[in-house]
């Protein structure tokens, strides 16, 4: 015969549960450390707990992160690439991210690139920044450093602080009906919270004439270097 | 290209002009040459992929063609196919990689190299995905071929459980022929696991012995045999000679016996140790085994198995699809046979019949099944007895009755 158990039990069992089942979710920058200047294994460990990680990219790229020529001199700064993906906006598909982490000779990181999926020249609303991917990165790049940091404010300072101060190089590389020409866009250092510095680049590519608008080839790349 | 050119102006302009005329001639000479470099960069770094993905291709048309010709399973292929990727991709970044950590790169170069890079991510996680789709889907393909026999064995052991109880319950059975039934089908749905199991254990070692990839998932001793038969057939790379076939025939009687040996010690130590009605029945033939073995010492082996295989003891006839024991008459009769069904000496058969009337008649037969009569639910049934017999399982390691013997 079952016995019904007093209501506390109840309680007490769902309160189990529910902490027992639940895995911490971090959902903003006051969460974790971020990356900028924490040591890379620090850095990895609050990453994976909020994106999902191609640890097999991960191990090898770990492994050659400071590369160096035959005769043993750096190739460059360090530097480890982290494949990552996170839900895109379409319900079932995934954005992936390639997140370049610059690293001192210690090992901690002294700066984070990342690729966007869109750029942002032209980007106005709050939907089409965030379809860009822009605040799910910088709030794990940047963590406790800017606590307080909101999606809005973000986006607020890339269109009023960001935008203004993007500069563009038109190469008109041949001509014709298969002409091809690049626009490359960057902004350069511009000062953020918790001392970072924010820049942005883009590159637009096309084929035809001489208006990206009627491109037939149209390819744009856009990254984020925060310092 | 030069996209700026610093001069720097002394006082002597007249010098200064003319020089400055020269230099934009050759800066003009230059450019031609520059595109002309930047284009051979391009074509170079285009005919790097195009080498990768020819790479790739031919490296997948080796598989397949390994696939076709069995050598390797379309599992082992999908895995091998999976970690190349996974190396060239590796290959692929750390070239990128490498520029990318520069110092001084300029902005269009750093958007290229850093959009090959996304652009590689994002292919190799697409192939990666699709590859393990691909391997689960073999996988699951697989592990339904694994299943098969063993499903339809537990079906043959419902189908006789539930045929015994409506014979009970319209009174066209009493509880001895319900019995006998229900023993019949448990231990023919046995033996033909046991068979199952055994053949497929040996079909490794058989393969190994006729220099042959291993088996794939759910095959057994006869699709070793006929892989390797049909690679002789049709000319296959490893040709099959007379030798081998001698030794493959040689090799697949010492399978099936060792199959043979090891269901009749696992039944004779089941009934050894007492167990339920069922197992019980199967005692008969463990014991009646024991005197063709007896007989198979005194003839060889091989008098053993060619009398096994000329009925010259018995015999189910003409087809064993539903079961059925001849009547003791004089002389022989032709029997046509189906995969994965067995033939019993004589005495073997009438061991195991007269024991299981004796059974239903005098003693007491327990013979513990709860719920419907369905295939999952008497493989449950089953793998309860089976953990509540132990013994079985450790008499057939003890007797190596699982490791195929040559001979």
């Amino acid at each position: 015969m079952r016995r019904r158990l007093p209501p506390r039990y109840g309680f007490l069992l769902s309160l189990a549960a529910s902490t027992a089942a639940t895995p911490a979710i971090a959902a903003g920058p006051a969460d974790g450390p971020g990356c900028l200047g924490v040591p890379l294994g620090e850095c990895l460990a609050w990453l994976r707990t909020t994106m999902k990680l191609d640890e097999g990219a991960l191990r090898s790229a770990l492994a050659q992160r400071h590369a160096t020529d035959v005769n043993g001199k750096p190739l460059g700064g360090g530097l480890a690439t982290v494949e990552a993906s996170l839900p895109g906006q379409v319900p079932g598909a995934t954005d992936t991210f390639v997140l370049l982490l610059h690293l001192r000779p210690d090992d901690t990181v002294r700066g984070v690139d990342s690729n966007l999926v869109h750029g942002l020249i032209d980007s106005r609303t709050e939907a089409v920044y965030d379809s860009s991917g822009l605040y799910e990165i910088v709030w794990r790049a940047i963590g406790r450093r800017c606590p307080g940091m909101t999606k809005l404010e973000l986006y607020r300072f890339f269109e009023n602080m960001v935008k203004p101060r993007i500069t563009h190089l038109r190469q008109d590389l041949s001509t014709g009906i298969n002409g091809l020409h690049r626009i490359l866009s960057s902004s350069g250092a511009v000062p953020f919270c918790g001392g970072v510095t924010f820049s942005y680049a883009s590159r637009l590519q096309w084929r035809g004439g001489q208006n990206p608008e009627a491109a037939a080839k149209r390819d744009e790349f856009a990254y984020i270097e925060l310092r | 290209m030069a996209d700026e050119v610093q001069l720097k102006f002394s006082a002597d302009l007249g010098g200064a002009l003319s020089s400055i005329a020269a230099l934009k001639q050759a800066v003009t000479g230059v450019v031609a040459p520059v595109a002309q470099l930047k284009g051979a960069f391009a074509e170079a770094s285009a005919a790097i992929q195009q080498s990768s993905s020819t790479a790739i291709a031919r490296f997948k048309a080796d598989m397949q063609s390994m696939v076709a010709e069995r050598a390797i399973s379309l599992r082992q292929a999908l895995g091998f196919d999976a970690d190349y990727t996974a190396q060239r991709a590796d290959l692929e970044r750390e070239d990128l990689r490498n520029i990318l950590a520069g110092e001084a790169l300029t902005l269009d170069r750093k958007s290229q190299t850093y959009e090959q890079l996304v652009a590689l991510s994002q292919r190799y996680s697409a192939q990666l995905a699709a590859d393990q789709a691909r391997m689960a889907v073999v996988a699951a393909r697989e592990a339904d071929l694994m299943a098969r026999p063993y499903r339809q064995a537990f079906d043959a052991i419902g189908a006789g459980w539930r045929s015994a109880v409506i014979g009970l319950v319209e009174g066209t059975m009493n509880f001895q022929t319900a019995a006998l039934r229900v023993a019949q089908s448990v231990e023919r749905g046995f033996i033909t696991m046991a068979q199952t199991t055994l053949s497929r254990a040996a079909a490794g070692p058989l393969a190994a012995l006729l220099g042959q990839a291993a088996p794939a998932a759910g095959e057994g001793v006869g699709d070793v045999l006929g892989n390797a038969v049909s690679r002789w057939i049709f000319g296959a790379p490893t040709k099959l000679g007379e030798a081998a076939a001698t030794t493959a025939n040689t090799a697949a009687l010492a399978a099936n016996t060792a199959a043979l040996g090891a269901v009749t010690a696992a039944l004779g130590a089941s009934a050894a140790a007492g167990s339920a009605g069922a197992v019980g029945g199967a005692a008969a033939l463990a014991g009646g085994t024991a005197a063709a073995g007896a007989a198979a010492g005194g003839g060889g082996l091989f008098g053993f198995l060619g009398s096994l295989f000329a009925f010259g003891r018995g015999g189910i006839v003409p087809s064993a699809a539903r079961g059925w024991a001849l009547p003791n008459f004089a002389g022989a009769t032709p029997a046509l046979l189906h995969a994965r069904e067995m033939v019993l000496p004589a005495p073997i058969s009438e061991g195991l019949q007269r024991l299981i009337g004796e059974g239903g008649g005098g003693g007491d037969m327990h013979l513990h099944f709860h719920g419907p009569s369905d295939g999952p639910a008497v493989e449950r049934w089953f793998t309860g007895l089976m953990a509540r017999n132990p013994g079985v399982v450790r008499n057939m390691l003890r007797s190596n009755a699982l490791t195929p013997r040559t001979l």
